[in-house]
């Protein structure tokens, strides 16, 4: 479960470049612990929803209030454990 | 001396009604005229409330927006024989809806995109009231009819016009529907402004436009008085307003100054109030910060036929002059239990009020934020504002282009010796000195419009206040990519950064907060004539404006649809722009003066003639011409005899391209001569004259540029 976790997180960094057009940045130089927004990679409120899309088409879960989108992009691994959560298949796919 | 401005006439088309009149039962009862979207199809769990205006249009071909537009104006021109002098709309969508449908059912019809610009809504309804001076469509998102209005008030005021036509119209289209979606910004219970439980707008559509008249002209019995309106930009986000409402303070603070009214002498505050629970709250925070101790009524309709973006501060001031004159204020449609941090004196229900004076507030996407102040007209005129400055062109403190070619010395080094640099811009190289952070979810009008500040800006050391921005055809890349994955997706998917970058502001919105400029901020969209329109703009409004502003206009190339919406880029894609610093005519001496000569209706060829025989006789003979487009006739203009240069063959025919000829005027000024290659091999001198730039197209615009030595008389 653990290795399948990290494997969701490494996933997402590369998904959080893409979605946010973060060029200046490798998916290892990304603190999954780290505040996402208002942190270091300058993200905003636009940039969640961008997310909450991709979230959306990717992993077909559904983020579909304001409260709800701050706390489950309060940091990337807040983000893996509730896909985790809502759609347990994404940590053990390949 | 400042003329006083009245409303002359009014029409108001919502989900409540057709007409003026149809309004009538706001102030009797809190009806809510939401409910479902009937006009383009959505998938199931995307269905939301709208305002949608009932009845059916009778042209198909033309766009709903332009037809409620005109619907709108009709009833505002019923009983005036006389044709505006100038049209100024506001509007959001254009023909958004009809481009969509096009789209969706991928019609390969030629320019099946004709109606598509912002511009088109202006030039239609001049087109249907016979009006030959300036059309022009504002684009400030939700404050943009009432931006419009402003600029028409301030026209009356400089003298430039005693007959305006003015307002806002957007109709529903899946571009808004599912943009503001996209944002999570949209109640599914349907909007309740400053409800405790409040949580979103609902998207609506509708149309208000108003007549106003100078005294000279106005024959009826004064009864409602515009007295003044401010303009201000948060710089703060592209979406969010600034939390503390301090953009929305300043336009407050400036419509009461232009008005001479304190506060605390309003009778009466119409919100814009769309129910979002940020927005709702911004604007209570800048109101409470406004109105000091009194506290007069206040209220939003849009409970009651939802937010109709451009339009919704129109309508809400003709409402305001309805309550005005029926002695009566309209309720809160769908507040239940105000929220406690809200902290208004909120009008929840309708009542009798005799009132003096209103104000109504537009609070737009990209911080445009806009007030206006009208009154129970007076028999004396004792109340009127300071005297309104003469409008006096320009003085031209910092220009840039770019072009295929590059920025602007290689754009004016390519021109000078004859060369072409129409075609497409190197992505990299317009993006080159932008820092990649700043620009990452930014596509390439933006990228165009910040690299242009950026280089304008290096060249003077003040700040500009103010942003004047333009573009005929909007973020084409933006619109596109939206468009694409909403209809991939079925109407799942809609990206909100693509939505926010559609909007014809948001490159303004992205140049005030790169420059802080917190003043005045006024985009506007057009078609080759935009420069010109935003030159118009910029000069009637320099008097109200202290520091410097920015001007600007750019227009990319879509290889797809591009070649639909305009005829002239089919066979020769060519995109670019152009940013002016610009200061009043007495700032720092040694700069250029540009003035605004001329803007109509094409066609009015002697009245050109005429307003250049003036311009010549005051300040002497032009040493060349500048021109675009076709159908000028030198001779009959008394230009035959000095160099005649084709901009658009240097540079391509696109909406910014007279804001890069107009760089390249300030070139050939600072040079002094007109080289052999662009005067079929005769250098000729300018000897200290200045330099003409025409563009003609379905309308004609006139701009005359001095040396920098000039001084005025």
């Amino acid at each position: 479960m653990r290795g399948g976790m990290q494997k969701l997180i490494d996933e997402l960094k590369h998904k959080m470049i893409e979605t946010l057009n973060l060029t200046d940045v490798t998916a290892d130089q990304i603190d999954e612990h780290a505040p996402l927004v208002g942190g270091e990679l300058g993200i905003d409120s636009i940039d969640v929803l961008e997310m909450v899309m991709m979230i959306e088409k990717d992993y077909q879960v559904v983020i579909d209030s304001k409260d709800l989108g701050e706390k489950v992009f309060a940091s990337l691994s807040a983000l893996a454990r509730y896909l985790v959560e809502k759609a347990p298949e994404t940590a053990t796919r390949d | 001396m400042t003329d006083r401005v009245f409303i002359a006439g009014m029409g108001i088309v919502s989900a409540l009604g057709a007409t003026a009149a149809a309004h009538a039962d706001i102030f009797v009862q809190n009806r809510q005229a939401l409910g479902p979207l009937s006009l383009f199809a959505t998938p199931n769990q995307r269905c939301v409330p709208v305002g949608q205006v009932n009845g059916c249009f009778s042209d198909n071909s033309i766009p709903r927006t332009h037809q409620l537009a005109e619907q709108a104006a009709a009833e505002a021109m019923r009983n005036c024989a006389d044709a505006p002098d100038v049209v100024i709309v506001g509007t959001t969508t254009g023909g958004m809806l009809t481009s969509e449908t096009a789209w969706d059912h991928a019609r390969q019809a030629e320019h099946f995109l004709h109606w598509h610009t912002i511009g088109s809504v202006a030039r239609y309804l001049a087109d249907r009231f016979d009006c030959n001076g300036p059309a022009i469509a504002v684009a400030t998102a939700c404050s943009a009819g009432l931006t419009a209005i402003k600029l028409g008030i301030d026209l009356i005021r400089a003298g430039q016009a005693e007959r305006v036509l003015a307002g806002g119209a957007d109709a529903l289209c899946r571009l808004t529907y599912f943009g503001f979606q996209s944002l999570k910004l949209v109640d599914p219970q349907g909007a309740r402004p400053f409800d405790q439980d409040r949580n979103g707008m609902t998207v609506a559509e509708g149309a208000a436009m108003l007549l106003l008249e100078s005294a000279a002209v106005f024959n009826q019995k004064p009864l409602v008085e515009m007295l003044g309106a401010g303009i201000s930009c948060d710089a703060y986000h592209p979406s969010a307003p600034q939390p503390d409402g301090l953009g929305a303070l300043s336009a407050m603070r400036r419509a009461a100054e232009q008005a001479s009214i304190q506060p605390n002498r309003l009778d009466y505050i119409g919100l814009h109030g769309t129910g979002t629970r940020q927005n709702d709250l911004a604007e209570a925070r800048a109101v409470n910060a406004f109105i000091g101790a009194r506290r007069p009524a206040m209220g939003s309709v849009k409970g009651a036929m939802g937010h109709s973006l451009a339009a919704a501060g129109p309508v809400h001031v003709a409402i305001g002059a309805m309550a005005i004159m029926r002695k009566r204020l309209p309720g809160c449609p769908g507040l239940g239990v105000i929220d406690p941090d809200i902290a208004l004196p909120l009008q929840s229900r309708p009542k009798a009020k005799k009132i003096d004076t209103l104000m109504v507030n537009a609070l737009g996407f990209g911080g445009n934020n806009a007030a206006l102040i009208m009154g129970a007209a007076r028999p004396s005129d004792s109340h009127l504002g300071p005297a309104a400055r003469p409008l006096a062109g320009l003085r031209v403190l910092g220009a840039a282009c770019i072009s295929s070619a590059g920025f602007t010395r290689q754009t004016v080094t390519r021109f000078m010796t004859g060369q072409s640099s129409r075609g497409q811009i190197d992505d990299a190289m317009m993006a080159r000195d932008l820092a990649p952070r700043r620009i990452r979810r930014l596509k390439r009008l933006p990228r165009l419009a910040l690299a242009l500040a950026q280089k304008a800006l290096k060249q003077c050391r003040k700040a500009p206040d103010a942003v004047f921005w333009g573009s005929a055809y909007g973020g084409l890349s933006e619109t596109h990519d939206f468009l694409d994955a909403l209809r991939a997706s079925h109407g799942q998917f809609a990206s909100p950064s693509d939505f926010v970058g559609a909007v014809h502001n948001s490159p303004a919105a992205q140049v005030a907060i790169e420059a802080q400029a917190k003043g005045m901020n006024i985009s506007i969209g057009g078609d080759e004539t935009t420069f010109a329109q935003l030159l118009f703009s910029a000069n009637l409004m320099m008097p109200q404006i202290d520091d410097p502003a920015l001007v600007i206009a750019a227009d990319e190339y879509h290889p797809s649809l591009s070649p639909q919406i305009d005829l002239l880029t089919q066979n020769a894609p060519a995109e670019g722009g152009a940013a002016l610093l610009v200061g009043p005519p007495d700032s720092v001496a040694g700069h250029p003066w540009l003035a605004p000569i001329f803007y109509g209706k094409s066609g009015q060829k002697d009245a050109l003639h005429e307003k250049l025989k003036d311009v010549q006789h005051k300040h002497g003979p032009f040493g060349a011409v500048l021109y675009g487009g076709a159908g000028l006739d030198w001779r009959q203009l008394g230009l035959n005899t000095i160099p005649i240069i084709d901009y658009c063959h240097a540079i391509g025919s696109h909406g910014a391209a007279s804001a890069v000829a107009t760089v390249l005027a300030i070139h050939l000024l600072r040079q002094g001569i007109i080289s052999a290659e662009l005067n079929a091999g005769r250098a000729v001198s300018l000897d200290g004259r200045g330099i003409l730039l025409l563009t003609a197209g379905s309308y004609l615009a006139a701009t005359a540029l001095w040396p920098g030595d000039f001084s005025l008389c």
